[in-house]
């Protein structure tokens, strides 16, 4: 495959529409403690988890993988993740879900409090926040060297009796350079799809591409990113340090520019560890919080690969 | 000896007197603790001075004199509470709370489900949210500085003096 047509799949890519949006992907969380550790940087991911991150980086994953990440963040909000893959020889297929839950939101009632002379609010029992992403991917390789992945995702959410569905599509491409790999992935491909809620509002859902290079360099993995979200370029890079003498044990760093709920950018560091026992990989994450009451988050993630 | 006596003297003139009065809706004694439970209460005392920060009604509840003195502690005599629950910016809500004082600062701070601090306010004493008693504050697309609000579950926090005064959650709906 020649430049030109390498250009041509790039720009194919990156001519699909970007529109605002008012949907929040918990999946800019991260997706797994590896990936939050190397500031939520996509493509370097070769477990069952790139189903949520670039699925064309399945192609360098075994021929069985599962994988489980979760996390409470300021006590609250719980959020699991547990997908599977498996390689067979028409390319790879993955599943997965992704759940965010909060619980004991109060539900509450306006009532006038005769003695103080004014309304007032009382709580009334209580109701639950959930919120998943189902993940189908299907990985296979393209142009002999370049891998394509492509994902269906289903998004269903509940807060108290109000319910909201919707789906997309995923489409990523890994490319082989000569010194490094290229990961370009771009997220709800199809442009004006939205959630649609059962009181009859609906919020868009998100394009976001994202453009990685993993670069190889001795016993270092430096992973630089730019994505495009909702009209802002963010910034990300992670470092991956597995020393020649420690061939099971991985140092990894971060940095990265994420939107919150609002669309306003912030900036962290990440950092973490990887240790592999035999077939099972274990990462753990670290990140500063803003949450007055808990000044850290910290992530957990295994891999089982075959 | 001298010494001694005039810091005994001072002990006695400055150190608070405990004792607990509790009397009923009609203002009629139902209980009493006396100053000194080891002598008899019949006999007579001079009472130098007192001082009564409040007095506690059948009830229950605390019924404060004096606002002004600073054993009252700051706290929410009411839960900081959302309404409508889950809340959609188009139609508003509020968000109600009642404090035990006329004097608190109040920071007021809101964090995403990514644990991102997304708005800070400050309620000020005697200004809208600072009142002593019952709080309502208008929550519409103004407070959240006209910016989208996606659905989710958002977490509060108020604060006083960088201390922990009272923190909920509510959450919004498209």
């Amino acid at each position: 495959m020649n430049l030109i047509q390498s250009i041509i799949v790039i720009v194919l890519l990156f001519i699909t529409p970007i529109r605002a949006t008012y949907y929040m992907l918990m999946t800019d969380l991260g997706v797994s403690a590896q990936s939050i550790a190397l500031g939520n940087t996509h493509g370097y991911i070769t477990s069952s988890e790139a189903i949520f991150s670039n699925p064309a980086s399945m192609l360098n994953s075994n021929d069985y993988s599962f994988s489980i990440f979760s996390s409470k963040l300021m006590n609250e909000i719980e959020y699991l993740q547990l997908s599977l893959s498996s390689e067979t020889e028409f390319g790879s297929f993955g599943a997965g879900i992704y759940h965010q839950k909060a619980t004991d939101i109060p539900a509450t009632i306006l009532h006038y409090n005769t003695l103080r002379g004014l309304s007032q609010v009382y709580q009334l029992g209580s109701y639950d926040y959930k919120n998943a992403l189902y993940k189908l991917a299907y990985q296979a390789p393209i142009f002999e060297q370049y891998s394509l992945g492509i994902s269906y995702n289903f998004y269903s959410i509940s807060i108290d009796t109000y319910t909201g569905a919707g789906s997309n599509f995923d489409i990523g491409v890994l490319i082989p350079f000569k010194y490094f790999n290229l990961s370009i992935y771009n997220q709800n491909i199809i442009p004006n799809r939205r959630i649609h809620y059962s009181n009859n509002q609906s919020e868009l859902l998100p394009f976001i591409t994202s453009t990685t290079a993993i670069i190889p360099f001795y016993d270092f993995t430096i992973i630089p990113q730019l994505t495009y979200q909702k009209s802002q370029l963010l910034k990300s890079t992670g470092l991956s340090y597995r020393p020649s003498f420690l061939p099971f044990f991985d140092i990894l760093l971060g940095y990265k520019e994420q939107l919150d709920y609002t669309s306003d950018k912030h900036k962290k560091f990440t950092f973490g560890f990887g240790l592999t026992f035999f077939s099972l990989d274990v990462y753990y994450a670290y990140e500063r919080s803003d949450y007055f009451l808990k000044d850290h988050n910290t992530y957990i993630s295994l891999n089982y690969q075959l | 000896m001298r010494e001694w006596v005039i810091f005994l003297f001072f002990i006695c003139l400055y150190c608070p007197a405990m004792a607990h009065l509790s009397i009923n809706n009609t203002n009629n004694f139902t209980e009493y603790q006396h100053f000194n439970p080891q002598v008899d209460i019949d006999k007579n005392l001079l009472l130098i001075s007192s001082k009564w920060s409040g007095i506690t009604l059948t009830g229950g509840n605390i019924q404060y004199l004096n606002t002004d003195d600073d054993t009252i502690l700051s706290f929410f005599t009411d839960p900081p509470l959302v309404y409508p629950s889950p809340l959609n910016l188009r139609d508003g809500g509020i968000l109600g709370y009642g404090l035990s004082r006329n004097d608190i600062s109040l920071d007021f701070r809101i964090y995403d489900m990514f644990g991102y601090e997304i708005l800070q306010k400050e309620f000020k004493p005697n200004q809208i949210g600072g009142y002593q008693g019952y709080n309502s504050i208008t929550l519409d697309k103004a407070f959240f500085n006209h910016k989208p609000l996606p659905a989710g579950v958002y977490f509060f926090v108020f604060l006083e003096n960088d201390e922990l005064l009272a923190k909920g959650k509510f959450a919004v709906i498209p």
